[in-house]
């Protein structure tokens, strides 16, 4: 997994790379560690292969933490089957 | 293969599933099915299967060309059938939503067919899909 973190003043765009997993979610977790200064995080799926649970777990723990203000775009149609089947379309703000 | 269950050979595990399903011609697309459902059962047999502690796991995949493919994972760790666990609630809002258990839940979707069994002293647990 590849992570490319863009600041543009209080937003934070992250474009993941890969597959996030049991073995990758760590490592973007450990990315993410430090949002204090962030207002508005943006997830960038356009290049991510798969998600399993801990990328969600990952995703849920992030989207409490930002309070709302996490958004996720352009997860292809195997990740949008995973959002869909758990619930997580209703739960995050995706931009397909 | 035979491989210790620890959370640190899940990528081993993906890659030689991986190597076999391609063998099997199985689309890239339930390639990638089976990617996910082999990281979540090989991650629970690592936390669980023998409570912490380090223990062997032996996966095999089997299978007719071009139309279907079975992963087998078997170890010997408590007995613990990951599919008899209720399903979570999905519909659920964000606040009321825990951390986990979303996991096994996703494999039921993925796959066509999830089969548990108690064999002795092994937990065989094992995964289908048809490619068409």
């Amino acid at each position: 997994m590849i992570v490319n973190k863009y600041f543009e003043g209080n937003k934070l765009l992250v474009k993941v790379v890969g597959r996030l997993d049991t073995t990758t979610a760590p490592r973007l977790e450990e990315e993410l560690k430090d949002l204090s200064s962030v207002e508005e995080l943006v997830l960038d799926f356009e290049q991510l292969e798969y998600i399993s649970s801990a990328g969600l777990r990952l995703l849920l723990g992030t989207h409490k933490r930002m309070q709302g203000n996490l958004k996720v775009l352009h997860p292809n149609e195997m990740i949008t089957e995973i959002f869909d089947v758990t619930g997580f379309s209703d739960i995050l703000n995706i931009e397909s | 293969m035979d491989i210790e269950a620890s959370t640190k050979n899940n990528e081993k595990v993906i890659d030689f599933v991986n190597e076999r399903l391609e063998a099997l011609e199985c689309p890239v697309k339930l390639m990638t099915k089976f990617d996910i459902a082999v990281d979540e059962l090989f991650t629970n047999i690592a936390y669980y299967a023998y409570g912490g502690a380090a223990g062997p796991c032996s996966v095999s995949v089997s299978g007719r060309p071009g139309e279907w493919a079975s992963v087998e994972f078997r170890d010997f760790g408590i007995p613990y059938d990951p599919f008899a666990a209720e399903d979570p609630d999905v519909t659920l809002p964000i606040e009321k939503r825990r951390e986990g258990g979303l996991g096994v839940f996703i494999v039921k979707n993925l796959m066509d067919e999830t089969a548990y069994a108690r064999i002795g002293a092994e937990n065989v647990t094992t995964i289908t899909k048809r490619f068409v």
